[in-house]
């Protein structure tokens, strides 16, 4: 169990390649932090510098008060999980889980008793004894989880581990993990490009971007008051819809409009970093669950209502997905109730905007206007 | 000696009374019971000194093993009834036969060894290939793993126990930094894609159970060889990628020969060619003259195909800022990166620079 600080991290390659750039994080004991972006955004990087597996160009990095730069891979008590299970192959599921604590001569009887609680933990005593081509993907998955645990390090690390798994184990699997780390009781640092998995088990998020942080917070805020325009793409699935428009400010009324289209905010927005903005252009951002095309709520909220064209409606059970045109240019994704929503393709359907569940960027930084 | 601990090892779940194994001095190299082992029996010398081959004493039959003309070994197992003489008998043959088998893997090492490094006639290896009983006929690919040479020991039992028993795959060790490993590469001869896979799960796999192991290390892949003869020209490949990819790749942990791109031709130029086209495109040193936040800068612009919104977008940077600092590397050298001409100028000017700096660093590299 561990605390750890990143300070001022820096990873630059000769040349001028910067793959991180002033990474500062603290991470509680027993956090579960999860660092999320695009593919090349310096996650997996970040994570290797803390594993030792990377040198640290700049800054400092603590597991505890321990200062870890130069401190050697296997002596900074990590453990790390890939993608790739790793597995010895002619080795049966006990050696392999031994096989690390073996190469660091640890007694037999230790390694025997550290075996066993990691298989009793992960559920796979019946499986000790077999080879890893014996087992399904889901199972060698949990020997590699095992083979971290028996380590009984500080922190443990994990690198896009459930990538290799077919949609429906990842999602199993994802739940694993989290009961994992509250019957550990450890730090969990991993590394994913999937938001699935970072909102799911998280207790706290880092998405990034070009080697820098974009924003630390947990899930839900996240969501709720994403800091620009990346974060709230990234975030949310599907992603939340993006529409260039103009504020306009009428006495303490603040409207947006777009395609024709004008919206009335609430009385929330009527602050002085939208009013100065009146005949701007901005980015309005709506995640595809505010808008309804739910008849009640259409007709009680007239001043954010709009027309639009159906152009596919995807069922997916528990929800339903609308694609929309609004005035036969500006596409737009909205979730709508499938009890209650009667829309069909071709059909001209009324929606409205619940602006409660709105956001505003500036059109240059891409930057939320209000917090 | 891990062949005699490993039979010693076996015949524990065979026999019911303890067995062992000693050296001629009576020190006890490998027994079923593991507290005697390091110990020493003093029966030994009397055991040696006897011209019997199975001597006994009222717990113990001990029984001398010769390899070759010389004993090298004494066995000994609880009891004397006559049928001890017979496990012992069983158990001696058993070592024999594990000794001379570790004796033709090291053979068949060197031999490999041999190949790879071109020490072997071309006609000679299909005939010897076939005494090692290594099929001669598959394609093969290699890969070089490169460590730390603290780490090259750890490494290579890493990768020993990773490939142990397969018989698609051998791994050797070069020298205490670079273990390689040879690839049985028959599954992936027919299209693109099957090799691109075959070398993506290889690589990966094995660079992850090295970082899992907490190993730092690199690795270089060859090409696909038809044949076992050939396996020196993908080790030599796999080198020219480790070498290509430190220099021009340095946050890339898997170098493949079939990709070094532009890295290919600049590694090949003679060092005063390179040092001319240095000398005429950035004169005076002018490349010097850029600071830390300028190169940045410009690799971030090359990054975003030279669009300078996205640029100043990616860096946190005002657009005026970007357009300032373009200025400034037009003005120190003469080049202005908005025009196409100029910037692949200015980024084959900067891998050149990369390479001659490497040449003049390689002495000192003890990675990779």
């Amino acid at each position: 169990m561990a605390s750890l600080s990143f300070q001022h991290v820096y990873k630059k390659y000769d040349g001028g390649v910067v793959a991180v750039s002033d990474f500062n994080l603290e991470v509680a004991d027993k956090e579960f932090v999860i660092l999320v972006g695009p593919s090349g955004c310096g996650k997996s990087t970040t994570l290797r510098m803390l594993a030792g597996l990377e040198d640290i160009s700049e800054g400092e990095i603590y597991i505890e008060d321990r200062l870890i730069n130069d401190v050697l891979p296997k002596d900074r008590d990590i453990a790390m999980v890939f993608q790739n299970y790793a597995l010895y192959p002619h080795m049966t599921v006990r050696d392999n889980m031994a096989f690390a604590l073996k190469l660091r001569k640890m007694p037999k009887d230790e390694i025997n008793r550290r075996v066993m609680e990691a298989a009793k933990i992960l559920e796979i005593e019946h499986l000790l004894e077999r080879k890893p081509k014996a087992l399904s993907g889901g199972q060698r998955q949990r020997v590699a989880l095992g083979r971290a645990i028996v380590r009984d390090p500080k922190v443990f690390l994990m690198d896009e581990p459930l990538s290799n798994l077919d949609a429906k184990l990842r999602v199993q699997m994802r739940v694993e993990i989290t009961k994992l780390h509250h019957r550990l009781k450890t730090t969990f640092i991993y590394v994913t490009h999937d938001q699935t998995e970072a909102m799911t088990m998280g207790t706290r998020i880092v998405v990034m971007k070009d080697g820098f942080i974009q924003q630390v917070d947990s899930p839900t805020e996240l969501y709720d008051n994403p800091i620009n325009t990346f974060v709230a793409g990234f975030i949310g699935m599907p992603p939340m819809n993006f529409i260039n428009a103009t504020i306009n400010v009428d006495g303490s009324d603040v409207y947006v409009t777009f395609e024709n289209v004008t919206v009335k905010l609430p009385e929330r927005y009527a602050v002085e970093e939208v009013m100065e903005r009146d005949g701007q252009e901005v980015i309005f951002g709506v995640r595809p669950e505010a808008i309804t095309d739910e008849a009640t709520f259409v007709t009680d909220h007239p001043e954010t209502a709009f027309a639009a064209d159906v152009d596919v409606v995807e069922m997916l059970g528990a929800e339903t997905y609308l694609y929309v045109t609004v005035n036969g240019s500006l596409p737009l994704t909205c979730r709508v109730d499938p009890t209650t929503s009667q829309s069909s393709v071709g059909q001209v359907v009324d929606l409205a905007i619940d602006t409660n569940r709105i956001h505003i960027f500036d059109k240059d930084t891409e930057q939320s206007i209000i917090s | 000696m891990e062949e005699i601990k490993k039979c010693i090892r076996q015949a524990k779940t065979i026999l019911k009374q303890d067995v062992g194994v000693m050296d001629t001095s009576g020190q006890i190299i490998a027994a079923t019971n593991a507290e005697l082992e390091g110990t020493t029996d003093s029966t030994a010398r009397a055991v040696m000194m006897s011209d019997d081959l199975f001597s006994g004493t009222a717990e113990k039959t001990y029984m001398k093993v010769a390899v070759g003309e010389q004993i090298r070994y004494i066995l000994f197992i609880e009891g004397d009834e006559p049928q001890e003489r017979a496990y012992l008998g069983l158990l001696a043959e058993w070592i024999k036969t594990a000794i001379k088998d570790r004796g033709t893997d090291a053979e068949k090492e060197l031999f490999t060894k041999n190949v790879l490094l071109e020490n072997e006639l071309q006609g000679e290896i299909p005939i010897k290939a076939r005494e090692f009983k290594i099929n001669c006929n598959a394609a093969r690919l290699v890969m070089v793993v490169r460590t730390a040479r603290e780490e090259g020991a750890e490494a290579l039992e890493i990768l020993l126990n990773f490939y142990a028993d397969s018989e698609a795959a051998c791994v050797l060790a070069m020298d205490e930094a670079t273990a390689i490993v040879v690839l049985d590469a028959e599954e992936a001869k027919g299209s693109e894609e099957e090799r691109n896979a075959f070398i993506e799960q290889n690589s990966s796999s094995i660079l992850d159970c090295l970082n899992n192991e907490a190993v730092t290390a690199y690795i270089g892949v060859g090409s696909f060889v038809p044949l076992f003869q050939y396996i020196s020209k993908s080790y030599r490949d796999a080198m020219l990628a480790l070498r290509v990819g430190k220099i021009f790749e340095k946050n890339c942990y898997i170098s493949r020969y079939d990709k070094l791109g532009l890295g290919r031709l600049i590694y090949q130029l003679p060092a005063t060619l390179c040092q001319m086209f240095i000398d005429e495109v950035f004169p005076n040193e002018a490349y010097k003259t850029l600071d830390e936040d300028t190169i940045v800068t410009i690799e971030s612009f090359f990054a975003n195909n030279l669009n300078g919104s996205e640029t100043s977008r990616e860096l946190y940077v005002h657009r005026n800022t970007l357009v300032y600092r373009l200025d400034k590397v037009k003005k120190n050298t003469g080049l202005d990166l908005r025009s196409f001409d100029d910037a692949v100028l200015f980024k084959m000017a900067s891998m050149v620079r990369t390479y001659l700096e490497y040449l003049e660093t390689s002495k000192d590299n003890m990675i990779r």
